[in-house]
């Protein structure tokens, strides 16, 4: 997936539920921090754009989650022209850690606009090292990958990734436990 | 469910029986219980029975339906990916085929990483050799491999909107 692609999710998904701004979460919110030609070809990346609607309360956020996939997402007219989906997630999705609004990384650009130019909608991509602390707790053999390629690259900082791993809600912390053991090595 | 590295502790103990013991009466070599227990080796249920045996026990499978924990996207794509799989036929298939390339092709220009590259490659053989019972098996299955597979399918544009639209209002 490029930075472009992930601009016009951004993009569209603002679009479908009337918002000026969503959060990216999953891989592709890497794209905020860093180009494609820019990251490692072993970092394990799909065709999907995750994006958490903001709302408050998850009931609502799921509500509007549900109104991007069905505009935008698997199998959609949308992915069928564009050649990627838009996935609606809830807040139960990712294992962030504290402090993870406070460190979001802002992608607004002409790309991000209405085509009018205005407004120019906002997406909020997860600072590189919490997608690390949330890919680690789910721990699956694309998530060890993506990490991997990312600290091999030298591209992530795994002090900071351990100081976070810790502070994820509670029903992660054994993923967060079994991450902790996983990324010893790099310390 | 006691794993079987448990069943095969729990018995020891229950018994007195040390690993020399057991090495002895059954055949296997101490090493290898002894990475059974450690969980350093997988045994399998065929390998516990016989070890069970040795000790005056027998080895009880339970089997019983157990609902996967599934995020809220792979359910969904398994619910999409369900429906079009009642429309998986031989003849179906070759309809698709030009569709399916299409998008193989297209998820091999955006795709990066392990395991989504080898489960392009899986879904390009299964196509190759229009196999459709592993296809079906793929579309429905909820073992992590097949959901794995489903995050890179190139089956899109094939369900209609209508029934698209049906699986997506049962879903939430």
């Amino acid at each position: 997936m490029r930075r472009d692609q992930l601009e016009h999710a951004i993009r569209t998904a603002c679009q479908i539920i009337g918002q000026p701004e969503v959060i990216v979460v999953g891989s592709q919110s890497i794209l905020g921090s860093f180009r494609e030609a820019e990251l490692p070809a072993d970092a394990t990346m799909s065709m999907e754009v995750d994006i958490l609607p903001i709302a408050d309360d998850n009931e609502e956020t799921a509500r509007l989650a549900d109104l991007i996939e069905g505009v935008a997402g698997e199998f959609s007219p949308f992915e069928e022209m564009h050649g990627f989906s838009i996935d609606g997630v809830d807040l139960k999705t990712s294992a962030l850690p504290d402090g993870w609004r406070k460190r979001l990384v802002k992608v607004r650009n002409s790309n991000t606009a209405a085509p009018s130019g205005e407004p120019r909608f906002t997406g909020w991509c997860l600072d590189k090292e919490d997608l690390c602390v949330a890919k680690l707790c789910a721990l699956r053999e694309k998530d060890q990958n993506f990490v991997n390629a990312l600290l091999q690259a030298g591209l992530v900082d795994p002090r900071v990734v351990v100081e976070r791993l810790p502070t994820v809600p509670e029903e992660f912390r054994p993923g967060a436990e079994r991450a902790l053991g996983w990324i010893a090595s790099w310390l | 469910m006691s794993s079987r590295r448990d069943v095969l502790h729990e018995v020891m103990l229950e018994t007195g029986t040390t690993q020399s013991d057991l090495a002895r009466l059954s055949g296997v070599r101490q090493s290898s219980i002894s990475q059974f227990l450690s969980g350093k080796a997988n045994m399998s249920d065929e390998q516990l029975s016989r070890l069970l045996a040795c000790m005056g026990f027998c080895l009880e499978v339970v089997r019983r339906p157990v609902a996967p924990e599934l995020t809220r996207s792979e359910a969904r794509s398994w619910r999409l990916h369900r429906q079009l799989s009642t429309h998986l036929t031989q003849a179906s298939l070759q309809l698709w085929l030009p569709r399916i390339e299409r998008n193989l092709a297209r998820l091999r220009g955006g795709v990066s990483g392990q395991p989504h590259l080898r489960n392009l490659d899986r879904w390009e053989s299964l196509i190759e050799r229009s196999d459709v019972p592993c296809l079906h098996r793929v579309l429905t299955g909820l073992d992590r491999e097949s959901i794995e597979m489903r995050e890179v399918s190139p089956m899109g544009g094939l369900l209609a909107q209508d029934e698209r639209a049906d699986v997506l209002r049962a879903a939430s």
